[in-house]
């Protein structure tokens, strides 16, 4: 007896947790892409829905009393109303499909977009499908058989991975009378980097000490046009040639006319007397402004092997892989 | 919760212009039926306040300050209670509400204003039913009713506002799919055997018989062609000249007026034991359905052989009336709207009473000397009863006597002026005079009112107004006789009804048009719709409701056996709109398939997109899994067939053509993950 409900008891909290995930999949275990199917759909009367029940009732009750057919008649039909966008409701929601959820980073502070893409297979057009997680919510219509993109803002105040949490599909298409939803739990995280240090502060140099970052020039020299590569910044592309029909090209320019050596943005060149997430502030600061005005730089947070050395060149996938080990640095006081 | 909490937010939003007008409407075209029925002085301004808000611009502009809605509630309450006296019935209830919802709605700027709209107009559009539930009442309801669908539709749209016409396509079609639900519990929904606790006060009479004659009442009633009863026959309908429908017995008499003598209520006979059918006689059994009416009287025909009852409650019949010393027949409770009752008749004159009739039906007051003297010669002349009577109707037809609508104003020795002056008169004026001369020639007798004639229609007979008439009754030989005076006058009346009697009389426009043959077959067709919209919509009752369940072989069920029709009927309701092959939506069995081949690499990431042909599509699906490309392109090609050749366009070579498209993809099998060097992946993803 004794073994047995020792071994029950793992049996009846892994079911429970089992029907926990079911019921409410509360945690990230979904996969996109993904389709709504009846059992992930619960539907409630709203309050508005329970209100037209209540004065249905009364409605009947008066029918009644009064032996009005033509009561009793307008008070059924409008029970089938409710019957009916209970079906419609339901309909709304089912065989939707996630197909696809990207965040794209943000700096502490601002909000963190998710795109949601939703697509329709053919069945019906959707209205008024919510998406909505704890903290953000948007509305979409989506046609018969096309696609959809709903975008939650998600408010950020931390660095770091903001994870998108659970979904909830929900609509009280058509009437408002009902309220279908449904839960989907994927793994969609978004970085979210530190806030910028604004007025960036003066940028420490290697050794010599002759840099500041006052001394370069906003202003930069155009050099010359080349043909547009994958990798190029929108920024800098040719549009006036792209809008007469040409080529595309991007601009190059040149470097400022400074004999700059490396900039440093390192732990280590920022001020103890500050706060570790002050000083990743400012290196984010120094990091976003080197980018701008195309200061080659080094790169380098504790615990990361790498050390990054910018060239004169637009990198998108270095500033991002910077920015995102600023977002993940894990502040430890012994690496200080 | 953060979904309530978002909910909660929402309903404090304010309200769009699109849903603010339908609202407007909403409640406009609710109150629009009760106008007919409520006092103008108070509902119209009430209307005019919503009308005023509607105008676009005000909207925004004019704000009503919320100070002064108490005043108004206050302002109108006082106004209703000027009005009738009183606060807490029916009526005033009814206008109450209805100025409500009028102080609601200007004041209305936000979604929860709007839902409390919404469900207040759902009441106050069952209240006109209080008043009328005629085809008129329910055509009016329709459109506010579905005006109450889409405004609660264009509440939930808020701001993501849609064209109006295609709301009123999604609300139209959820009305269509709510009517089978509604019919369904229409039928099977158990209803009350009898009237609810504390039945409605206020009954609806219309014009009728009433309870007293003095020359005039009668012929008034003639003027309307209103519907008084109608009648349907269990066998033959009776011929006309026995159509003698019993109302109210005027025994008493005060000189100029009868009236029905309050002692003859006192006791009530079993019609069985009063009368003797004879070998000539012949029952018959009907239904009358009657107009509302606040009058305790039922009609029955000649002789009634048995009590009125009305449904059945446990095998029983459930009397609705009795009947009283002088055959009358009363009814046990009043009836607010229209009822009906099944009850049989002894077709002919007369009837042998239980008791000897009381020396009440001999007084004549002490007027009309003339009458008497004439009487009493008569009666020394004829000393047989019989005889006598006969005379007097002899005399009737053979002195220049003229059956008219407009006799001359009588003064107090009406009958005498009546008799031996004017000599014009209606059926009130010979059975009157009929039954004084009698009576003063020493033979009980008395006024018996009611409707004489009826007109079939189809299968059931039609008894309006205007056959209300008077005749008189003698107990001769202990038995009481039938006369009709009028008769003797003019035979037509009773033979082709009223209108053959009058010739040219009848001048009233309605009149004269309802008696052209197109007009009055027009009305005839549309009294036979009204009559089964009567007998099908408003007095579905239990006993209809039993009979329904016996026409489909169901002998009483029991509240679990229609709870599971009702579930059954749902569920079948459920699944045909719900299931997406289902018998309304037959879709071409080529598509069916090529949206499963869809289906199949959607599950893989790769949808199709609508501005795609399907060549184009097969083409880059071929790119993510090129091991497939040829069994594809075989797919492919069956699917132009059975769409678009002409070969395939019976429905059986399309459905091979389906066939073939399934077995290949069947065949496709589980597919693997695709091709991925082909797919876009997004940058980010790429980057990390």
């Amino acid at each position: 007896m004794a073994t047995s409900t020792t071994s029950a008891e793992p049996i009846v909290q892994q079911s429970r947790k089992r029907l926990r995930q079911r019921l409410f999949r509360s945690a990230a275990a979904d996969t996109l892409p993904i389709t709504i199917r009846h059992e992930r759909i619960y539907i409630l009367p709203t309050g508005r829905g329970l209100a037209f029940l209540g004065v249905v009732s009364i409605m009947l009750l008066a029918s009644m009393n009064y032996r009005l057919n033509l009561g009793y008649a307008l008070s059924f039909i409008l029970v089938g109303l409710f019957a009916s966008s209970l079906l419609s409701t339901y309909l709304n929601l089912v065989k939707l499909t996630f197909t696809t959820i990207k965040a794209k980073d943000t700096f502490a502070g601002d909000p963190l977009v998710f795109q949601v893409a939703l697509s329709e297979q053919g069945h019906r057009g959707r209205h008024s499908v919510e998406i909505s997680t704890a903290e953000g919510r948007d509305r979409i219509d989506i046609q018969k058989g096309g696609a959809a993109v709903a975008s939650l803002a998600l408010p950020t105040t931390e660095r770091g991975v903001h994870n998108l949490g659970r979904i909830t599909l929900s609509s009280d298409f058509p009437l408002g009378l009902w309220r279908g939803w449904g839960y989907v739990h994927a793994e969609a995280a978004g970085y979210v980097y530190p806030q910028p240090e604004r007025p960036v502060a003066p940028f420490v140099t290697d050794g010599d000490g002759n840099l500041v970052s006052q001394n370069v020039a906003d202003e930069q020299e155009f050099k010359e046009l080349r043909p547009y590569q994958l990798s190029d910044s929108p920024a800098s592309i040719a549009w006036k040639t792209v809008a007469r029909g040409g080529e595309w090209y991007t601009r190059e320019f040149e470097p400022p006319a400074t004999d700059s050596r490396d900039v440093q943005i390192k732990w280590s060149a920022t001020d103890r007397a500050l706060s570790p997430e002050q000083r990743l502030s400012r290196m984010c600061g120094w990091l976003l402004d080197a980018e701008r005005k195309l200061i080659p730089y080094d790169f380098h947070l504790p615990g990361y092997d790498n050390l990054w050395r910018s060239t004169k060149q637009r990198a998108p996938v270095r500033k991002q892989n910077c920015l995102r080990q600023l977002a993940l640095f894990d502040i430890d006081p012994n690496k200080s | 919760m953060p979904k309530l909490k978002g909910f909660g937010q929402q309903k404090a939003q304010p309200l769009t212009q699109q849903t603010f007008t339908v609202l407007g409407l909403t409640v406009l075209l609710t109150q629009l039926p009760l106008l007919f029925h409520l006092p103008l002085q108070l509902t119209l301004p009430g209307m005019l306040l919503t009308l005023i808000r509607l105008i676009p611009g005000l909207h925004s502009r004019i704000r009503f300050l919320p100070a002064l809605m108490t005043p108004l509630v206050l302002l109108s309450a006082v106004a209703i209670v000027l009005y009738y006296g009183n606060f807490f019935s029916r009526d005033p209830c009814v206008v109450f509400l209805f100025l409500l919802i009028n102080f609601k709605f200007i004041e209305t700027r936000r979604i929860n204003d709007a839902s409390l709209i919404i469900v207040l107009c759902a009441f106050l559009l069952l209240t006109q039913f209080f008043y009328w539930q005629t085809i008129f009442a329910a055509m009016l309801a329709i459109p506010s009713m579905f005006t109450i669908g889409l405004s609660l539709f264009s509440l939930q749209r808020g701001t993501s506002s849609m064209p109006l016409r295609d709301m009123t396509n999604v609300t139209a079609k959820l009305f269509l799919q709510a009517i089978p639900i509604a019919a369904i519990l229409f039928i099977a929904v158990p209803r009350l055997p009898s009237a609810g606790f504390g039945s409605g006060g206020e009954g609806t009479a219309t014009t009728g018989l009433s309870s007293s004659m003095r020359p005039g009442s009668v012929s008034n009633l003639t003027k309307s062609n209103a519907v008084a009863f109608r009648v349907d026959f269990d066998g033959a309908p009776p011929p006309a000249t026995d159509r003698y429908w019993r109302g109210p017995v005027l025994s008493g008499f005060d000189g100029v007026e009868w009236f029905i003598n309050p002692s003859a209520n006192r006791h009530y006979v079993m019609p069985d034991a009063a009368n003797t059918p004879t070998s000539s006689a012949r029952y018959t059994t009907y239904t009358v359905t009657a107009e509302p009416t606040s009058n305790p009287w039922l009609l029955a025909l000649d002789t009634p052989s048995s009590l009125p009852y009305s449904g059945q409650k446990a095998g029983r019949k459930v009397v609705i009336g009795h009947i009283n010393r002088e055959l009358q027949v009363n009814a046990t409770r009043r009836h607010n709207g229209a009822f009906r009752y099944q009850i049989s008749s002894l077709l002919m004159d007369r009837f042998s009473p239980a008791t000897p009739p009381e020396e009440t039906s001999l007084f004549t007051a002490n007027t009309n000397p003339a009458a008497r003297r004439y009487a009493s010669e008569l009666r020394q002349r004829y000393p047989d009863d019989e005889m006598l009577v006969n005379q007097i109707l002899r005399w009737f037809n053979r002195e220049p006597f003229f059956y008219t609508l407009q006799p001359q104003t009588l003064g107090e020795n009406g009958i005498d002026e009546f008799l031996f002056s004017t000599r014009r008169g209606f059926c009130e004026h010979y059975a009157g005079s009929f039954v004084f001369m009698l009576r003063a020639a020493g033979i009980p007798a008395r006024v018996v009112t009611g409707y004489q004639g009826g007109e079939m229609n189809g299968d059931y007979m039609i008894v309006r107004q205007s056959d209300a008439h008077a005749w008189a009754e003698a107990y001769i030989n202990g038995q009481w006789r039938r006369y009709d005076p009028t008769a003797a006058v003019a035979k037509e009346r009773i033979e082709s009804g009223f209108d053959a009697a009058l010739g040219n009389e009848m001048t009233g426009l309605t009149y004269r048009l309802s008696q052209y043959p197109l007009i009055k077959s027009i009305a005839l067709g549309w009294d036979a719709v009204s009559y089964k919209w009567q007998s099908w919509i408003i007095d579905f009752d239990s006993r209809t409701q039993n009979s329904f369940w016996q026409s489909i072989g169901l002998q009483k069920p029991k509240g679990w056996h229609v709870a599971l029709i009702l579930a059954a009927v749902s569920v079948l309701w459920a699944l045909i709109i719900l299931l997406p092959g289902s018998i309304l939506r037959q879709a071409d069995p080529c598509v069916k398939q090529w949206l499963r081949l869809q289906g199949k690499f959607s599950r893989h990431g790769v949808y199709p997109s609508s501005h795609e042909t399907p060549t184009a599509y097969i083409a880059r699906v071929s790119q993510h899994w090129p091991q497939h490309t040829g069994q594809l392109r075989e797919i492919l090609s069956l699917y132009q067939h059975g769409r678009f050749s002409a070969a395939a366009q019976d429905r059986r070579t399309r459905g091979l053509i389906a066939k073939k498209m399934r077995s290949k993809i069947l065949r496709l099998g589980r597919l693997g993950a695709p091709d991925k060097r082909t797919t876009d992946v997004d940058a980010i993803k790429y980057a990390s």
